[in-house]
Parts: C-alpha cells; structure tokens; sequence
C-alpha cells in the first residue's frame, strides 16, 4: 500500500536509515518502446472522450474487435462514475476531492495491456456507511464487497432499493458491469478483492479512496464483450 | 400504429455517451434523453408511432447512462405500457444492451 510503519522509530531506521530514499528517485530510464507504451488522464469528471482516446491505441496495437474495446470502455465510464457519485458521499465540501487517474499500460512483448483506474475518494465502504447501507454493519465489508459485484442473481439476497448506495432502485448496477473485467482486483478503504480468485480480504490500512485494475490479453477473452 | 417510421441513432448526440447526470460530466444519459430522446419520442407517440432507437456506432454504454435516458423516462411520468408500445431499441452488434435498457424501464 506505501504507507509508512506507525513508530516512528521504525520509520526513521528503517526507511530512512536505510539508504532506502536515495534509489527511489531513480536515474534509469526504461525505454517504453522496447517494453510497453503506458498512456494515462486524469479528471474530476466522467470524461468518456479521453477513455476513448487512451482505449483507440491498446485497441490497434491487440487489434481488439470492437466489443472488445466497448467492455473496457463501459468499465472505466462505470468507474468513473462510481468517484463522481460516491466520492463526495453527501458532503459538497469535499467536491474538489473526486479526481480520479485512468491508465494503460500495453506491454508490447506480451501482448498484455494492464488497466488502473484510482481515485481519491472515499471508497465504496465510507460511502455506504454515510449513505446508511442496510447492510453496513451486520456483515463484514469483504462480504458486502462480494454481494455488490455479484450478478444479480445472487444479489437477489439484497432487495433491488436496498442494492444501491443512493437507496434507489435504479441505481447500483455499475459494480456488477466491473465485475466482468479479466483480473480483477480492486482495493477500497480497508477491503482487498482478487475478484477472479474469490478471494475478499481485510486489510489493515485504510485506503482512502479506490484502486480498481484489471487486465486483457488475447488469450482470456471474456464472455461476450471482451 | 401508423406506417411512418421515426428514428433516432444514438449516434446523432455523441460517439461516446457518458455518465448518469449532466453534472457529473459530457454526454449524459440525462441530456440525451432530456435533448433529444424524449422530443423524439413524444413525437413518435402523437404520430402513433414508434420511435425506433439505434445504438450502434458509438462506444460503450455504462449503465447509469442507459438507465437514466430510457429508466428516466419512466420517472418523468411517462407510462411504461405507452414506452413499451411507442419505444424500439435496436441493437443488433450488441444485443444485451436490448434487454437491459427494457429491464430499466420495467424497473424504473
């Protein structure tokens, strides 16, 4: 996660101490073009243009059909319009703090391209506990975390005005549309998910906001739109 | 329902349809369907008619953007009976984008 040890001791011996900050502003430069073309933007809104922009590229290089194109593209719209609803939760006080960061990377000698998405928000789980989800407190967060990206078959446990952090019916389908990426993995305040691997874990550092990534290679073609 | 054929290609408001809201960024489910679904619809129902809408050429659809345009229909007053009669989402490239738009406005 990158953040420090709490003693301070630890900090100062350990990280300090260590030599460890003189190799982190590294002189190495990699050259991109024998590994792999990384292009990233950045916003405090839904920018479906610039996603476009960024998919085109990894799109020609994997030579992606475009439905291929069109799931990753859904993926990020969703993620991006889960900081704009979800970051502020019901505070406009904190309405400069949805900004959200969107890259690929496109490793060439693998034909991978590698998906993040962050955003400095609150994270799904404080905008549940400030928008009082039904269920926030009575199950463990990796739980509800599970239940909200599930199809919505198995969301059938949550009944559909309860599914949503707005509490309304409508709302709250952008999670299970995420849940169809390749490799999913997602981080938000304290909760980790390795969504392919059903794994649901507590973490114990809070992150502020979401880390959402995903990966797509030619050889794991998803179901029907990626 | 009469011959003449009314039509609206998603195309015509953006390649790129955004989020829900038009506060929350470009291409809103919301502006669509505020500029130039429901004006379209409206007078296809006059007509007695149908409003065939074309989803194909654009990228992606999140799902907030379809629920808000065809779901807010619904919320707006308009009878889900009288969508269903006077509403054609065709989607033939991506078929699931059919159901679901009609899922939204069943459960809007």
């Amino acid at each position: 996660m990158g953040t420090f040890p709490e003693m301070m001791l630890l900090r100062i011996c350990l990280l300090a101490g260590s030599g460890f900050y003189d190799f982190v502003k590294s002189n190495v430069r990699i050259n991109n073009s024998a590994i792999g073309i990384i292009e990233k933007c950045g916003d405090s809104y839904v920018d479906p243009e610039k996603v476009a922009e960024l998919l085109d590229m990894v799109a020609r290089h994997m030579k992606m059909t475009v439905d291929q194109e069109d799931g990753h593209q859904t993926t990020a719209i969703e993620c991006m319009t889960n900081t704009i609803e979800h970051a502020s939760g019901n505070q406009p006080s904190r309405k400069c703090e949805k900004k959200w960061w969107f890259s690929v990377y496109y490793d060439t000698r693998n034909n991978v391209a590698k998906f993040a998405f962050v955003d400095t928000g609150i994270g799904i789980f404080e905008s549940l506990k400030r928008r009082r989800f039904p269920l926030f407190g009575s199950i463990k967060r990796s739980e509800i975390l599970k239940l909200l990206l599930a199809d919505s078959t198995d969301r059938n446990s949550i009944k559909p005005k309860d599914r949503t952090s707005t509490k309304l019916s409508h709302r709250g389908k952008g999670l299970p549309n995420i849940a169809r990426r390749n490799r999913l993995r997602i981080i938000s305040n304290n909760v980790y998910a390795d969504v392919e691997n059903n794994q649901y874990l507590m973490m114990e550092q809070n992150f502020s906001g979401s880390i959402i990534c995903w990966k797509y290679s030619t050889q794991n073609h998803e179901q029907h739109d990626d | 329902m009469t011959e003449q054929k009314f039509t609206l290609h998603v195309r015509e408001f953006t390649t790129t349809p955004g989020p829900r809201f038009k506060e929350d960024g470009h291409y809103s489910g919301q502006e669509f369907r505020e500029d130039y679904l429901l004006p379209r619809y409206l007078e296809a129902v006059k007509s007695g008619a149908c409003l065939h809408v074309i989803l194909k050429a654009t990228k992606g659809y999140a799902s907030s953007f379809l629920e808000e345009a065809f779901g807010g229909l619904v919320r707006q007053g308009y009878k889900k009976s009288e969508i269903r009669k006077h509403l054609k989402i065709h989607s033939n490239d991506r078929p699931w984008y059919e159901p679901e738009i009609y899922s939204y406005i069943d459960e809007a």
